[in-house]
């Protein structure tokens, strides 16, 4: 019950605005795979969700799945299923009838349905909640029945609009290892919607990055943290180093020295952003090895701290474990693994705003070309 | 009136929870007397009626009737109280088949579309309210000859104008709170409009359709003027019946009879919409 999803410049205006929601989205999800869709709030995440669905109407551009042109489907009929942040269980039926729905309206008998639907209320872990009333349940576990009802529909495609986002911390780690086990007995193609990068990495194989209704870059979750296409991708997948300075021979030279990039980094020669991430910097004492900086700030940030440290006049981000003894003014030395370096053509600026669709459209082309 | 619903599992759990909603010792004591209060206040007036129903002779000082019989009953049946019954169910049907849809359809616009003089358009519902049916039935009872309308036409269609307020509000409210994401997701595991209309629709909304239909009804079934204006008489229904046995003297037990027959309906209603709604809600007993 697996179809490849194939989106072509899907372009989506809402009545009464100008920008569209979606300025010519490509992407492809093979058939069984993962990919979370990634961006901050407005970012066109929902409405690039609900355009798949059919929910709504894009102005131009086309999805495909399984092969097949789905503009001229009702939503009905495209097998697709959506859950999304609030479980929406139908009231007026019991646990077991809103998993035996999507069976029921196509007009399979009652029994027949029931029976089949508590295999799909096994596979969540709820096979002996199927007499309760939808309300009486909590809220972990409607999200989980809402998932058995959207997989009884055997759908082609699963689209999760931020399904766990209403749920603690506890529960959504439990729930995804929940969606792993579901991709295990059945391998539906999914696409998962989040404003939650851990989530995304949790999750999903690829992720797909949205920014402005633009698809940023789509890339294997690794890729996409040490490989990112832009600056602006580096922000928002929560990047915080960018080094100004210049590639000549394979190295970048900047306030941090001259650094030997991996062989996938060192493009043509000239001025380049340098970026690694703050979790790949090895921070040590002050007779430790790597290169001499200043701590000008620690920041806690859960089980682990942000410095940020000074490098001649360069500013760096470096995560650091709580055991290590640093405060404002403690010398320090960072080490940066040679495979954790990436270069950029552009100049850091303050702010990147988002990219103008022309560039991005041709970022897809690259996208496409490199990554699909 | 309307038929009240149980509040969802969940807020009554947190009424109960809550300390402001917890019951006091003193106002325990203060609701009982006032449950007490409420029945012999509703149920008191009933009583004489339920003699009257059996009394063949009852004159005072006598507590109790003197003399017992069914004689009240034949008097009503040779009154036409069968013919009666049939016609102000006839009226109390027909005008909620046509107020409850088109409250439907008002609720649905009011809620969802927000049409250019919304504001004017509400008022203009809700004008039968503010207009004594008395002033309406007037002028239109010459208006309906003239088109030589039969009187049933007529009535039905004055009675669903005044019943529309009614079916609007409640509809409305229940529209308010309605969660169209329901629908979404109904369509999105293979419903087709219409299985969404009878499959979620109508049930999400069937307790407040009830509602409505049932005041809708009440309106058909209680009415005196507009039945007696419009209809000019030809149509008699139970009111015009009670009305007329209760405008002589002596007629106290077959007045009784017909009250008491014209209670029974909208109590079965009642009734039914209740043990419907308990199914619903999977209340055990």
């Amino acid at each position: 019950m697996s179809a490849t999803l194939v989106i072509e410049d899907l372009i989506t205006t809402f009545p009464g605005t100008v920008r569209p929601a979606l300025a010519g989205i490509s992407l492809e999800v093979r058939a069984g795979s993962c990919t979370a869709v990634l961006g901050p709030s407005g970012s066109g995440k929902s409405t690039l969700l609900r355009s798949v669905a059919g929910l709504e109407v894009p102005d131009a551009g086309r999805v495909v799945l399984g092969g097949t042109d789905l503009a001229p489907i009702r939503p009905e009929q495209r097998g697709i299923s959506l859950v999304s942040q609030r479980p929406l269980l139908f009231p007026h039926l019991n646990v077991l009838d809103n998993v035996a729905f999507a069976a029921r309206v196509r007009g399979v008998p009652r029994r027949e349905a029931r029976r089949d639907a508590a295999d799909f209320l096994d596979v969540v872990q709820l096979g002996d909640l199927g007499n309760r009333r939808a309300t009486e349940l909590s809220g972990g576990q409607q999200q989980r029945v809402a998932l058995a009802r959207a997989l009884a529909a055997r759908p082609g495609l699963l689209l999760l609009d931020e399904p766990f986002s209403a749920l603690d911390p506890g529960l959504r780690t439990s729930m995804h290892d929940l969606l792993a086990e579901v991709r295990r007995q059945l391998s539906p193609t999914l696409l998962l919607v989040t404003h939650d990068r851990d989530e995304a990495v949790a999750v999903a194989e690829r992720v797909a990055l949205l920014g402005n209704g633009c698809l940023l870059q789509h890339a294997a979750v690794q890729e996409i943290y040490t490989r990112p296409v832009s600056l602006e991708v580096n922000r928002l997948m929560g990047g915080l180093n960018e080094v100004p300075g210049t590639v000549r021979g394979g190295r970048h030279e900047s306030e941090l020295g001259s650094l030997a990039l991996p062989e996938d980094a060192a493009g043509a020669s000239g001025p380049g952003t340098l970026i690694f991430r703050q979790e790949s910097i090895m921070v040590s004492g002050v007779d430790g090895p790597g290169i001499p900086a200043i701590v000008s700030a620690v920041k806690p940030q859960g089980a682990r701290r942000i410095l940020t440290v000074q490098v001649g006049g360069q500013l760096l981000h470096a995560e650091a474990p709580w055991a290590l003894p640093v405060a404002q003014g403690t010398p320090v030395r960072l080490q940066i693994p040679r495979s954790a370096l990436w270069v950029l053509p552009e100049e850091p600026t303050a702010t990147t705003t988002g990219s103008t669709p022309n560039a991005t459209g041709d970022a897809i082309d690259q996208l496409v070309t490199d990554h699909v | 009136m309307a038929v009240i619903l149980p509040a969802p599992a969940e807020s009554r759990k947190e009424a109960t929870r809550n300390g402001l909603f917890a019951s006091r010792r003193l106002g325990r004591w203060g609701r009982w007397l006032l449950v007490l209060a409420m029945t012999v206040w509703f149920l008191a007036p009933l009583l004489p009626l339920a003699l009257w129903f059996f009394a063949e002779r009852w004159s005072f000082p006598g507590i109790l009737p003197q003399e017992w019989g069914t004689g009240a009953v034949q008097e009503a049946l040779a009154q036409g109280a069968v013919p009666a019954f049939g016609r102000s169910l006839g009226v109390a049907l027909a005008v909620m088949a046509v107020a409850t849809p088109m409250g439907l359809l008002a609720a649905r616009a009011f809620a969802f579309h927000r049409p250019h003089g919304a504001g004017f358009l509400s008022a203009l519902v809700f004008a039968p309210l503010a207009l004594p049916p008395f002033a309406a039935a007037f002028g239109l009872n010459v208006l309906f000859l003239r088109l030589h309308l039969p009187p049933m036409f007529g009535i039905v269609l004055v009675l669903a104008v005044y019943a529309l307020p009614y079916t609007t509000f409640t509809l409305r409210v229940a529209y308010g709170a309605y969660e169209c994401g329901f629908e979404d997701e109904a369509r999105m595991l293979g419903a087709s409009r219409w299985r969404v209309l009878s499959r979620v629709h109508l049930p999400l909304l069937a307790p407040a359709l009830m509602r409505a239909a049932f005041l809708a009804f009440l309106v058909g079934w209680s009415d005196y003027v507009v039945t007696l204006l419009v209809g000019g008489g030809t149509l008699v229904t139970v009111p015009l019946l009670v009305a007329s046995a209760a405008a002589g003297t002596g007629n106290d037990a077959m007045l009784s009879v017909l009250s008491v027959t014209a209670v029974l309906p909208p109590l079965v209603l009642l009734l039914g919409a209740a043990i419907h709604t308990r199914r619903r809600l999977g209340v055990r007993s």
